[in-house]
């Protein structure tokens, strides 16, 4: 499962979760347009 | 922070020492470090800098993709087409090439792709202001025992006020990091 972790800087409070159903989408998206340079 | 000459045989009190030598330059403000495959920092751009400098490294090995850069406001990242860039990217066997995109989703700061370690430095202006913001950033990737760098440019067109960032790797790998956040310290 996708993780995301969250550190506040303002709480000192750090937590890690499951991506949500917004966050994956937009994880999709990502790797759809993945234009990444690469050296020979 | 105003600048204060001393002089010969002045006494140097706690209170210039912390005015004029503690609290100089660089304020470090946050920072996290995580193996997960989005890392974020958030509450972290406040009202008290203007100008931040953001270091991120990464450090496992062979990830693929690029890492992606996005800022946060109030728990989310903010993805709405309003990231353009433009740079320059160098591997240590290629042509150098341009690298280049508008109303993208997010600021694509490090090529990781197939990188073992990788470092960014951002300065950055103005998050918690609303108004257009440009920034640079420049990484160096090490692809285990070649280099690779890239040097770009950013302008987010949203106008609007951020308080924190993240990264993750457009491949949907898992990454290792970390990011620090420093500000600069105002007069």
């Amino acid at each position: 499962m996708s993780k995301i972790t969250i550190h506040n800087a303002e709480t000192g409070e750090t937590i890690e979760r499951d991506m949500t159903a917004d966050e994956l989408a937009q994880m999709e998206q990502d790797k759809a347009n993945a234009e990444t340079p690469t050296a020979d | 922070m105003a600048i204060k000459t001393f002089t010969t045989g002045e006494v140097l009190t706690a209170a210039d020492t912390n005015t004029y030598l503690a609290n100089s330059g660089l304020v470090y403000v946050g920072s996290v470090t995580a193996t997960s495959t989005t890392i974020a920092l958030d509450s972290v751009f406040t009202t008290t800098y203007d100008n931040y400098r953001v270091v991120i490294t990464t450090t496992n090995a062979s990830v693929t993709g690029t890492t992606i850069f996005r800022f946060r406001a109030s728990g989310s990242a903010i993805s709405t087409g309003n990231y353009y860039y433009g740079g320059s990217v160098y591997f240590y066997n290629a042509v150098p090439s341009n690298w280049y995109s508008g109303a993208a989703t997010g600021f694509p700061t490090i090529i990781s792709s197939g990188a073992v370690e990788n470092t960014s430095v951002i300065d950055l202006s103005f998050p918690r202001t609303a108004n257009r913001k440009t920034f640079i950033a420049q990484s160096t990737n090490n692809f285990s025992g070649y280099a690779g760098s890239t040097t770009h440019g950013f302008v987010d067109v949203l106008a609007t006020t951020y308080d924190g960032l993240q990264i993750t790797q457009d491949a949907g790998a898992t990454l290792t990091g970390t990011i620090k956040v420093y500000g600069y310290r105002k007069p």
